[in-house]
């Protein structure tokens, strides 16, 4: 089983480090305060252990004349003296016994009490004739020559005892001050070490990070996301976090060069359909051009037209050879392109045979730039706008009415504009218009003829063309379309059947 | 979980054991009683120090009481301190002990007995003394010694030399001297050497001299020099060798140094009978330790060693083992 990663945070690590320097101080300083507390305290004792050795050899001397004094004359304030001489000694030795720890001074103490004693039963006997005074002083002086033989020993041993004490000082106080450096020493590198390891492992990850990300900036979004990220600390939790944004943006990269792929298969499915179905019209047309056969319908008009001639019908012989001559185009050049003075002769026939169907009642007329005449354009795109100005504007009227069709350049097109002052569109009518228009989704089974008239004009001039439609009703509807001038070759292009 | 449940094992086994190991120690403790006091005297004016044997048994005695705190020992270098001054210096100090040499005299007898009365046992080390009322007698048996240097007198020169004695002091109360003295005249008596002149010489080591001169004058046909302490001895070595009379006469006497050593090494010395101060002093301190755990002991055992005979030849292996 695997060992959770324990989370620490920069701030708990900080501060775990933190306790264990200041214990570590705490200790140090504890050590030195405890070593110097000893040093004093030794020192201090030496130099009790002199004061008292001193008073105690002072005080015998000083007891010893008081004693004797008062074993001459018994006298309180003799009495008093003896006391506190003897008081001072019997202390002193006391002290020294506790303080140098050697069995001759608790060998002194005795003494010290036994001459303490003897003098006390001279105190006590306080009243007696000097002769037994003196006798018991004596006494004393006996204990008291016993310490002084001894005290050479004694004296001796307080000396030597010093200098041991001052030769253990001395050596503590260079422990001590090893003990110190060797701390300092220590502690220095205990922090030195912390910081190094400590500030590698947080910059180490950072500087990756930071490496990495510095990659990304660049474009460079293929780096690796490593497999498992250890969460020890705030630098885990944002590299963490880092990686996983990482791993979002690839996965998202991933997503949309996969919705980008079925788009373009999506598009090219509805080229493809869109090929289809524009073949499958043209070979319903070729049927149907089969079916009609222009050529037999053309010389039956023609044929028509000489009868007509031979009776003397030459109205009638005109309007069979004008509505020959425009059936001819229609069914020849029907999606092929042409050049703009063929549709413009094209209209002119239209116009010819509308003449002679509404007489004076509409006025024809067509406008144009000689400039214009060899420029390239789809077949059958004129005729049809000006019929629907002829079918919506027009012939609702009772009477009257022009269409008045025009041509010109403008800069790098042609502008081909159709104005009739028929009936014309409700603002309502005009919108409905615009909108079904500009409606890609729009079935051309619907029966608007501008549109296919726009569309196979998109579909020539690559989406570069522009239109407009304005209506007064009952003073005129302007419909204009501005298509690129795109100059024609010699024979112009056909249709490949 | 597991890993933290030993750890709580783990501290309840150190508690337990801390517990158990507290309550033996405190259990075995033994009640802390004051340390038996013992006060041994020497002289620290001797005039050949390094034969000074009660300085010799004080240290073995201190060395061997080392890390034995029931028992505390005072060790007193004093000029000239006598039976009494010693006795009485022991009484004021209200020791349990004294360890002291003995001198077989009415007053020392008398201070001994002080001793007694005061409840100090007396612990003899140079020279033994029944009378003194003693709780034990740890050190050399001077008698035996004195026979000892007959004996080896009689292997080195026979019966029929002529021997002188030599002595600070013929008639001492010095129990040690005294001892070997008696011992070996009971000896010679008994082996048939005939002791021919008896020479009181002196602890000051010029005096000593000169009545070792005096001697050899007086008893040129002199053979064996037998001498019952180290002062005399060495005044003999000395006198002999001045003399050019190192083969000659033999000398025989006790304790060794340095000095006596080069005096057996040039061969102004024949024999010197060593005392066995380490070994004394050793007793001694297990003597007291005892007596520590048991205070209310009346009598110790007497415990007697021999002297161990030093020749110039027993050197060599020494200096050998030097080098």
């Amino acid at each position: 089983m695997k060992d959770k990663i324990k989370y620490r945070s920069i701030k708990q690590k900080m501060f775990w480090f933190s306790t264990l320097l200041i214990c570590l101080i705490v200790v140090f300083f504890l050590l030195i305060w405890g070593g110097n507390h000893y040093l004093f305290q030794q020192q201090d004792r030496l130099l009790k252990v002199q004061q008292h050795f001193s008073t105690l050899v002072y005080g015998l001397g000083e007891a010893d004349s008081a004693l004797y004094s008062f074993a001459q004359k018994s006298t309180d304030e003799l009495k008093y003296k003896c006391r506190a001489s003897l008081d001072s000694v019997t202390e002193a030795s006391r002290q020294l016994s506790e303080l140098v720890h050697k069995p001759i001074f608790v060998d002194l103490n005795y003494m010290v009490q036994t001459y303490t004693n003897a003098a006390d039963q001279l105190l006590s006997a306080r009243g007696l004739e000097t002769g037994r005074m003196l006798s018991m002083y004596h006494a004393c002086t006996e204990h008291l020559q016993i310490i002084e033989s001894l005290m050479h020993e004694y004296n001796y041993e307080v000396d030597n005892d010093r200098f041991e004490r001052e030769q253990q000082l001395v050596q503590l106080q260079e422990i001590i001050n090893e003990i110190m450096v060797g701390a300092c020493i220590a502690l220095l590198g205990v922090c030195a070490l912390f910081f190094l390891s400590f500030s590698r492992h947080i910059t180490k990850r950072i500087v990756l990070l930071t490496g990495q990300a510095e990659k990304i900036s660049q474009g460079e979004w293929n780096t690796a996301v490593p497999g498992q990220i250890e969460v020890r600390d705030e630098v885990g939790v944002l590299a963490k976090a880092f990686y996983h944004m990482l791993e979002v943006i690839h996965q998202q990269i991933e997503q949309l060069k996969r919705q980008e792929a079925m788009e373009r298969h999506l598009k090219e499915a509805e080229v493809a359909a869109a090929n289809m179905k524009t073949r499958m019209e043209h070979a319903q047309l070729c049927i149907l051009q089969s079916r009609v056969n222009p050529h037999f319908l053309f010389n039956t008009l023609n044929v028509i037209a000489g009868q007509a001639a031979e009776e003397a019908a030459f109205t009638t012989m005109d309007m069979l050879l004008e509505t020959a001559d425009y059936l001819r185009y229609s069914l020849n050049k029907l999606d092929k392109i042409v050049t703009l003075k063929e549709e413009l002769q094209n209209v002119e026939d239209y116009f010819q045979i509308q003449r002679r169907r509404f007489r004076e009642r509409i006025q024809f007329s067509i406008e144009y730039e000689e400039t214009v005449s060899h420029l390239k354009i789809p077949s059958m795109v004129l005729q049809p706008l000006c019929e629907n100005a002829l079918i919506h504007g027009i012939m609702p009227m009772k009477s009257g009415g022009s269409i008045c069709l025009r041509t010109k350049m403008c800069g790098q097109q042609v502008q081909i504009t159709v104005v009739d002052n028929g009936a014309g569109f409700s603002p309502e009518r005009l919108s409905e218009i615009l909108e079904r228009l500009n409606n890609k989704d729009y079935d051309d089974a619907q029966g608007i003829g501008l549109y296919n008239i726009l569309q196979r004009l998109r579909a020539y001039f690559n989406e570069n063309v522009e239109y407009s439609i304005t209506s007064t009703p009952g003073i005129e509807t302007n419909v204009s379309l501005c298509i690129p001038a795109v100059m024609s070759t010699e024979k112009g292009e056909e249709c490949d059947d | 979980m597991g890993r933290r449940f030993s750890m709580r094992k783990t501290g309840a086994l150190i508690l337990a054991v801390l517990f158990i190991f507290s309550g033996c120690s405190a259990g075995t403790e033994e009640t802390p009683k004051e340390p038996l006091r013992a006060a041994i005297f020497y002289r620290s004016d001797i005039w050949v120090q390094d034969i000074n044997i009660m300085r010799q048994i004080a240290d073995s005695i201190e060395k061997n009481l080392t890390g034995h705190y029931e028992v505390a020992l005072s060790k007193y270098g004093t000029e000239g301190l006598s039976v009494t001054d010693a006795v009485n210096t022991a009484i004021d100090m209200q020791t349990d002990v004294l360890i002291f040499y003995s001198i077989n005299s009415e007053t020392a007898l008398e201070s001994y007995r002080g001793l007694k009365n005061k409840g100090i046992q007396l612990l003899l080390v140079d020279g033994d003394l029944e009378e003194s009322g003693r709780f034990a007698y740890i050190g050399t048996d001077n008698y035996t010694s004195g026979q000892q240097a007959n004996d080896a007198i009689v292997d080195t020169m026979g019966t029929e030399c002529c021997v002188a004695v030599l002595s600070p002091a013929l008639e001492t109360t010095l129990c040690s001297v005294n001892a070997r003295l008696k011992g070996f005249e009971a000896a010679a008596e008994a082996s048939g050497l005939i002791i021919d002149a008896y020479c009181e010489t002196s602890y000051d080591s010029l005096t000593a001299i000169e009545r070792v001169k005096k001697l050899l004058d007086t008893h040129p046909d002199v053979e064996v020099l037998y001498c019952t302490e180290a002062v005399s001895g060495q005044a003999a070595a000395d006198v002999v060798h001045a003399r050019g009379l190192d083969d000659e006469i033999m000398v025989i006497t006790y304790d060794i140094n340095e000095s006596m050593k080069d005096d057996l090494s040039s061969g102004a010395l024949d024999l010197t009978l060593a005392q066995n101060t380490e070994e004394i002093g050793k007793a001694c301190a297990e003597a007291l330790i005892r007596l520590a755990h048991d205070r209310s002991a009346e009598k110790g055992d007497d415990v007697y060693f021999d002297c161990t005979l030093v020749a110039s030849e027993d050197l060599k292996g020494e200096e050998t083992n030097e080098r």
